[in-house]
């Protein structure tokens, strides 16, 4: 085996629950960062142009 | 430094590094957790659980070096107060806490097939819990202050005196007996015990999640400069027809 990356078995060891909990968290993070920044600097715009 | 603490001068910069950050930091996460999952190959004691680790540790450093930035700037903001310091601070707290809180549970799904149980009251399993609970701490605390208009001092000195936390994780795995491993990696002498085949993806994912912290921050900071704008605008506004 010494030497070939087997294919490994992403349910087992709980590699994917972590995986996809990590994911969920930083994408669930950058997409609210993202959207609370345009809606705060959109706001800020309209408040200038009043 | 002073010269970028202007906020109209630092958003210049932000609007054109934050699609840049973002950009590189989701190309090395995805690169890092790619090779991870598929190309290395698994440890000889632990198996495929080691691919956690192209998660966890890079999570754990992030929560850590985080807190680190948020005393930085809290310390920045009580001295010279700098108009950005505060802001960068109540930038990271969230942040730090989600990636804090990512090492937590992915920390109990690496320990139960590898030690055979989720959570054990470990010095560094209990420290890194306290660290969440620092960051807690001091994002109820400033928005408390926030909803109130006043300075955030109170919660600067919060994260001023949580830094003592910082030295207890890092050394808490040779100070007490633990389950959980030593370091394998030291930054202080650029050295590392871990296999290149294992450490190359480890470092591409530690510098993904690192542009990805920055991109947040960069984002919550022109959020908050932005809400900032409109706050003083609609007090003049008040004024003026009072």
């Amino acid at each position: 085996m010494d030497g070939v990356v087997t294919r490994p078995d992403l349910w087992a060891s709980f590699i994917w629950p972590a995986y996809a909990l990590t994911l969920v968290g930083l994408i669930g993070l950058l997409l609210w960062a993202f959207l609370s920044m345009r809606s705060a600097e959109k706001k800020a715009e309209e408040s200038r142009r009043k | 430094m002073h010269r970028y603490a202007n906020p109209t001068r630092f958003l210049k910069i932000a609007r054109v590094a934050t699609p840049i950050v973002a950009l590189l930091g989701l190309a090395l996460t995805a690169a890092g957790l790619w090779i991870g999952l598929f190309a290395s190959p698994p440890d000889y004691q632990q198996g495929d659980s080691v691919r956690i680790m192209y998660v966890h540790v890079p999570a754990a450093w992030l929560g850590a070096g985080g807190y680190m930035s948020l005393a930085i700037a809290s310390a920045t903001a009580l001295i010279w107060r700098h108009p950005l310091a505060t802001i960068a601070a109540r930038a990271i707290a969230p942040a730090g806490a989600a990636f804090t809180a990512i090492c937590l549970v992915s920390g109990a799904l690496w320990g139960k097939p590898t030690w055979g149980t989720y959570w054990v009251w470990d010095a560094r399993l209990t420290s890194m819990l306290v660290l969440l609970f620092l960051y807690l701490g001091y994002l109820a605390l400033s928005a408390s202050e926030a909803d109130k208009g006043g300075e955030a001092r109170a919660s600067a000195i919060l994260a001023l005196v949580g830094v003592i936390n910082l030295p207890i994780i890092k050394y808490s795995v040779e100070w007490w007996n633990t389950l959980h491993q030593g370091s394998s990696i030291s930054v202080v002498n650029a050295s590392s015990r871990i296999a290149p085949a294992l450490l190359t993806p480890l470092l591409l994912s530690v510098a993904g999640f690192s542009f990805l912290f920055a991109a947040i921050v960069l984002m919550r900071m022109r959020a908050m400069l932005a809400q900032q704008r409109v706050d003083a605008r609609s007090r003049r506004l008040a004024e003026a027809l009072a």
